[in-house]
């Protein structure tokens, strides 16, 4: 099908996919996926879908049951929970324990993969930093912390100190990747800017307008920050008051983009 | 309110259940005159088998941001029990083509398969008030276009069937419902009518036929049909052909529309 024969919004054959999380407003993922297929001449459309925690159960198993939704992407609460629904779990995956996409598969199972991590390192790539043999400081250890810290010790960060404030699962995240990638780098260390190049927040801290993730009144301006949140934030300020370079969430949304709608359409 | 190229985070969803699915006008023409009033709503195509129906409709009203749903073949009686307020004419067809969110979270629901009908044919010149009319097939577009009908003050509905006793069911049961109206299981005549309406899948491509041999018709009747395809059926050529006024299935489905459209996003003005 080409793009000229697309409906202008939606038509019965529209193929469904969506995003499930609480809250829903913000994500940006419904116009940057739905261009996405439709500048690969599809017929699909990316619905945000708000689920509370209460009844995700029940969406879950009514959308696993729709003969035209194919697809499902996830953020924020439900990237571990959603693990359950799956058949099967891609490699990241199973190393991360949480995933972000889904896909129905020719037999009707369905396979789950975590695409954040790698959409971070590509983020950080299309804006001319690469961080091979970076020395990284991140802080958050929950399910984007997670695929953050297995795709940084994939691509061979020289050091990675991860903090949270559930100092059990950060050192538990640091132990995993270790295990993952034997990679002696990886280790639970209090939030520091000293012998650093990246800086990482993958916390909801400043989602909100407010707070920073760690209490640094400057940062080095040598230190690259990344945030994870998809709008400004008062970490990015205070990353450009230092002089440091900085990017948000919203490019690694975007550098995923082909990744999570190659792998729900099945064509990775 | 700023409307998204196509959705985005906001985008308020609704959608249309059947199976199949993919034949649907719903999405296009909802979507449209969500839209065209401003609101960023969608209406998205939703294929739940029978089997999988209630799983389908239980998920569905689980989600915060999904606020009502059309139903189309084979779904709109066992839709009923997912309704917490059927409308007066739902209850008395025994169907539901039209479910809400209300405010406070219980589902509204409508049946406008019949009104639909009803407005195109008055668009065309019908006026309900103590007319007579004769209604060709019982199945479920009929008895809404009956419920409608009588809802609307006609006076003297003849009910024709192949299954008669179908047809003498729908006399009955919509007889209790309205006791102003006169119901009789007949044959196709239309003889001293003032509406003829097809509603059975007779005409419809391939191999499009009349419903029923009419002869000549009188020019003072009116003439519906609700078949689409092809939108002139040879019943409708026929009713122009002796200077009757017509109204088309494609002009119900307009009608249709907009009923659907106001009563899933009330906030859109007429």
């Amino acid at each position: 099908m080409n793009a000229q024969s697309l409906p202008a919004f939606v038509d019965g054959k529209t193929r469904l996919y969506g995003i499930i999380g609480d809250p829903i407003e913000q994500v940006k993922s419904p116009e940057i996926l739905t261009a996405n297929f439709r500048g690969r001449g599809r017929n699909a459309i990316m619905l945000p879908m708000h689920v509370l925690p209460g009844r995700f159960d029940e969406t879950l198993r009514g959308l696993m049951a729709l003969n035209n939704l194919d697809g499902i992407v996830i953020t924020v609460p439900y990237k571990a929970r959603i693990t359950a629904f799956c058949d099967r779990l891609m490699p990241a995956g199973r190393r991360i324990g949480s995933i972000n996409a889904m896909r129905r598969e020719k037999d009707g199972s369905w396979s789950g993969d975590m695409f954040d991590g790698q959409g971070m390192v590509l983020a950080l790539r299309n804006n001319g930093y690469d961080v091979k043999g970076a020395r990284v400081m991140m802080v958050g250890a929950g399910g984007v912390g997670s695929a953050i810290a297995d795709a940084l010790a994939a691509c061979g960060v020289s050091s990675l100190t991860v903090y949270d404030i559930d100092e059990q699962r950060a050192r538990e995240l640091a132990a995993r990747v270790s295990e993952h990638h034997r990679h002696g780098g990886v280790r639970f260390g209090k939030p520091t800017q000293d012998n650093i190049d990246l800086l990482v927040n993958a916390t909801a801290v400043g989602m909100n307008g407010q707070g920073l993730p760690v209490d640094f009144a400057k940062i080095n301006p040598n230190v690259y920050v990344f945030d994870v949140i998809t709008h400004d934030t008062p970490l990015l300020a205070l990353a450009r008051q230092c002089g440091c370079r900085s990017l948000g969430g919203l490019p690694m949304t975007k550098a995923q983009a082909d990744l999570l709608v190659s792998f729900i359409l099945g064509e990775s | 309110m700023s409307i998204p190229e196509i959705v985005d985070g906001a985008t308020r969803l609704y959608g249309i259940i059947g199976d199949p699915i993919d034949q649907v006008r719903s999405p296009q023409q909802i979507t449209m005159r969500f839209r065209a009033a401003g609101q960023n709503g969608i209406c998205v195509p939703i294929q739940a088998s029978i089997e999988q129906f209630d799983t389908v409709i239980r998920g569905l009203k689980a989600m915060s941001n999904f606020h009502g749903f059309v139903l189309t073949v084979p779904h709109k009686v066992r839709a009923m029990p997912y309704v917490d307020r059927l409308s007066p004419g739902a209850l008395r067809i025994g169907a539901v083509n039209v479910v809400r969110r209300e405010a406070d979270g219980a589902w509204a629901g409508d049946m406008t398969d019949g009104k639909g009908l009803l407005q195109a044919a008055c668009e065309a010149g019908f006026e309900p008030q103590g007319k007579r009319a004769v209604v060709i097939g019982a199945g479920g577009a009929g008895s809404a276009i009956i419920d409608a009908f009588a809802d609307a003050g006609v006076a003297d509905i003849t009910i024709v069937d192949v299954d008669a006793a179908k047809a003498a069911a729908v006399a009955a049961r919509l007889g209790r419902a309205h006791n102003r109206c006169r119901f009789t299981v007949g044959k196709a005549d239309a003889a001293g009518k003032d509406i003829l309406v097809n509603a059975s899948p007779v005409g419809m491509y391939p191999g499009t036929q009349m419903p029923a041999p009419l002869g000549r018709l009188d020019p003072q009747l009116i003439v519906s049909d609700v078949i689409t395809k092809p939108e002139i059926t040879p019943l409708l050529a026929h009713a122009r052909a002796c200077g009757c006024r017509i109204s088309t299935g494609v002009a119900m489905y307009q009608a249709q529309a907009d009923m659907l459209a106001r009563f899933l996003m009330p906030e859109i003005a007429r």
